[in-house]
């Protein structure tokens, strides 16, 4: 039985952090080459994905109190499926670890550190993520308080700066190729928005889960209102053609800064240095996630065991990938898992619990 | 127990010394060690080199300034512009450097691509070529019509690159710009990027012409113009422009199409219009533009189309040369002007537009961009003959104006 040490309003860092990660810098284009101009909309529709996933965790929390997700799913589908799933789910968040870690560094490498070997970086960049997550849950909810006015600053001020160079006309011509595109273009945004599922494996420790619906409402809003803001911004300045062919838009959006006043003129640094956080305090999310749905997978307690003998695995999948092209190839792939557990599996496993229910309270009757 | 304490510990000093040690040591580089390159000029590779006179003086210096690239044959010449920062006028300190002595080195390296030509630089500089506070890039004008994007690919996508630098073309030598004194500036290129604030002034200048402007537009496939800049030894004019259709420069436009031109893009910031007086003959009304609008809004009909151009104007009557006594403190007299003003902004951007669509069909009006915002349809289908088309595209004209101040007499 874990402690419960969680207060309602903590859940509101974990969302935000769990969702808004590495991938804000480089989701303008992976939504732009789909819905492009139109790409602000996929994220605004976007929000009905991360409300529905929000929402879920929390609703099957209740349904079965003091479980977390694997053990939820290990309940609901049997033992067996269930470790399949759980097996899974630990390719899926070691794998975007591992390459959030990669992308991480190579953005690092590109604009700060340029002559830093990359394993010294991989390292260095995991080392805080091993030891926020070997302090436990409360000292990591207090990091991520702490961290996520940083979130909110830098989208403001980034938003602001580069409001100087919008061109409000870029976003016509409107839905002109239908709603395809930007029903499709919402899908890219399926695998940031997943890391809400920290939501399922922190729930049990929460003293009071019933108030902590409110707070993953307004975690939602806040990450939805960072990625629209990044997204459109990056349409208004660029148009959707120049979006397409920029690798980091979001850090090509602070490059694209400059005030008649000698202010800002290495913008991207400042931003760099906002976002190193940012990235660490999504990977600490998905590492505790993953701490425990190992612990579920292999019905241990040994915590350390468990805590450390991931590192080799995600670090060896931050250096596995050969180029750039590669790692963002592989996060593809990392989507389309993400699109499994995000359509199939948690749909699935509420139906079943739906039927449960109702074969139970039938029972009753 | 005791074993793990001591584990603990060693963990500790090893975190310690990693992040004491190791972080940032790799991109340690002394601010003195960087050598800031504030300009670049690209030229044709021939003839070698530029503004020396005598022969036998600078053989030395083609044999310096050429290398033999890894492939192919030398085609551009790319000078870097770096400051000599001790003999700075305008330091923090106020300054002191000799007038005599050079404030800048400008090397040149022969290559046909410039991340290998920049490298070579490394051959003659002991200071490493730093480019983060680039200012700005001068295109000779022949290297311009062969194409800009092989000139610029790598200053497009490199980081250390900024998007906000200017470009710039010159009819001369390219680097004759980065060679110039300027009497206050102790920098050509500073000099040079900051020419194009006088844009609130001066309607003649082009001020959003930087590389991500440049980026933008090929990648778009909009037509575009750069602004054109003539040097003498202590002086730089930026005035006019040099039109590009896809990447290749196609032409000049004079320095008072390029205020019309701008009238159309919606791109004014300030500036003059004079007209003719309603007093008398040979007289005439100097107004300074306080605000400009442009709106443009495509329109089709019976298979032509036709731009409608909205432009809302104020002004200030700030000089009436004249020569009898007319009063301009008068209500019927400033309607008057109004209307001229009005005439003269219709028929003179009908007549750039007219001009630029016969003489060199390249749309740096983007009547295209507006034709995919507002008629996505049609455009869908005419995207591909739009430069066909563009020659035959009708302009309506219609300006709003009005005078607000007229100055201090009667």
């Amino acid at each position: 039985m874990m402690e419960k040490e969680l207060n309602g309003v903590d859940m509101l860092a974990f969302v935000v952090h769990g969702t808004v990660g590495i991938r804000l810098l480089t989701i303008p284009r992976d939504i732009v080459e789909i819905g492009s101009n139109n790409g602000w909309m996929s994220v605004a529709l976007s929000a009905v994905i991360a409300f529905y996933l929000g929402f879920s965790f929390y609703w099957l929390y209740t349904k079965h109190p003091n479980l977390n997700i694997s053990q939820i799913i290990e309940a609901n589908l049997g033992k067996k499926i269930g470790k399949i799933i759980m097996v899974a789910i630990a390719i899926y968040i070691i794998s975007t670890i591992g390459l959030s870690l990669r992308a991480f560094t190579d953005s690092v490498k590109m604009f700060l550190l340029d002559t830093t070997p990359r394993s010294v970086l991989v390292i260095l960049g995991a080392l805080p993520i091993v030891y926020g997550v070997s302090k436990g849950i409360k000292t990591l909810s207090i990091v991520l308080d702490l961290l996520l006015p940083l979130v909110i600053l830098s989208t403001i001020l980034l938003v602001v700066l580069a409001s100087t160079s919008v061109d409000l006309e870029n976003y016509r011509p409107v839905l002109h190729e239908g709603l395809m595109p930007v029903l499709k273009g919402s899908l890219q945004m399926v695998h940031p928005l997943l890391g809400i599922g920290i939501i399922g494996y922190i729930m049990p420790q929460f003293n009071e889960p019933k108030r902590v619906k409110k707070w993953i409402g307004i975690g939602v809003l806040i990450s939805i209102g960072s990625y629209l803001a990044i997204v459109t911004l990056s349409i208004l300045v660029f148009g959707s053609e120049e979006t397409k062919m920029l690798i980091w838009p979001t850090i090509s959006l602070s490059k694209a800064i400059q005030l008649e006043t000698e202010l800002f003129e290495r913008a991207e640094s400042l931003f760099m240095t906002m976002w190193i956080p940012i990235a660490f305090t999504t990977m600490v999310t998905f590492y505790y996630s993953s701490t425990l749905n190992l612990k579920v997978l292999f019905d241990s307690n040994r915590d350390h065991l468990i805590t450390y003998g991931q590192i080799p695995l995600f670090i060896l999948i931050a250096v596995l990938p050969n180029s750039v092209v590669d790692n963002y190839k592989y996060l593809g792939w990392v989507n389309l898992l993400a699109m499994f557990f995000a359509f199939i599996i948690i749909p699935l496993v509420i139906v079943i619990t739906l039927f449960k229910n109702r074969r139970v309270s039938n029972e009753k009757t | 127990m005791k074993k793990r304490s001591l584990c603990k510990v060693m963990l500790k000093i090893v975190i310690l010394l990693f992040s004491v040690l190791l972080f940032g040591c790799w991109d340690y580089a002394e601010v003195e060690d960087r050598g800031y390159v504030l300009g670049i000029a690209i030229d044709m590779a021939e003839p070698l080199p530029r503004g020396q006179d005598d022969l036998e003086e600078y053989l030395s210096e083609r044999e310096i300034e050429k290398m033999i690239p890894q492939y192919g044959e030398p085609k551009f010449a790319y000078t870097i512009q770096v400051p000599i920062v001790p003999q700075a006028r305008m330091g923090p300190e106020g300054g002191g450097g000799d007038v005599e002595e050079d404030r800048t080195w400008d090397l040149t390296m022969t290559g046909n691509n410039f991340f290998e030509a920049q490298r070579q630089f490394a051959t003659r500089l002991e200071y490493l070529p730093f480019y983060e506070h680039l200012q700005v890039v001068v295109i000779n004008e022949e290297v311009a019509r062969q194409g800009i994007l092989p000139v610029l690919d790598l200053l497009l996508a490199d980081h250390e690159m900024r998007r906000r630098t200017r470009v710039f073309i010159t009819p001369g030598d390219a680097k004759s710009i980065l060679d110039v004194v300027p009497r206050i500036d102790d920098y050509s290129s500073r000099y040079l990027e900051r020419l194009p604030l006088g844009a609130s002034r001066n309607s003649r200048i082009l001020h959003e012409t930087d590389l991500g402007q440049v980026a933008m537009s090929i990648h778009t496939g909009v037509d575009f113009g750069l602004p054109r800049v003539v040097a003498t030894e202590d002086e730089i004019k930026n005035a006019g422009l040099a039109l590009f259709r896809e990447d290749k420069m196609i032409g000049w436009l004079g320095e008072v199409d390029t205020i019309w031109a701008k009238w159309v893009r919606d791109a004014v910031l300030g500036g003059t219009i004079v007209v003719d007086s309603p007093n008398e003959e040979a007289e005439i009304v100097v107004l300074e533009v306080v605000k400009a609008n442009t709106k443009v809004r495509p329109r089709v009909a019976d298979h032509q189309i036709i731009m409608d151009i909205e432009v809302d104007a104020t002004f200030n009557l700030v000089e009436e040369v004249r020569y009898g006594k007319a009063n301009i403190f008068n209500e019927d007299y400033l309607e008057e002007v109004e209307k001229l003003a009005k005439k003269r902004i219709e028929e003179e951007i009908k007549d750039t537009v007219s001009y630029v669509q016969e003489e060199y069909g390249a749309d740096i009006f983007h009547f295209n961009v507006q034709m995919r915002r507002y008629e996505p349809d049609v455009w869908a289908k005419i995207e591909n003959e739009w430069h066909d088309i563009f020659p035959q595209v009708m302009v309506n004209v219609n300006a709003e104006t009005e005078i607000r101040l007229t100055g201090l007499m009667k």
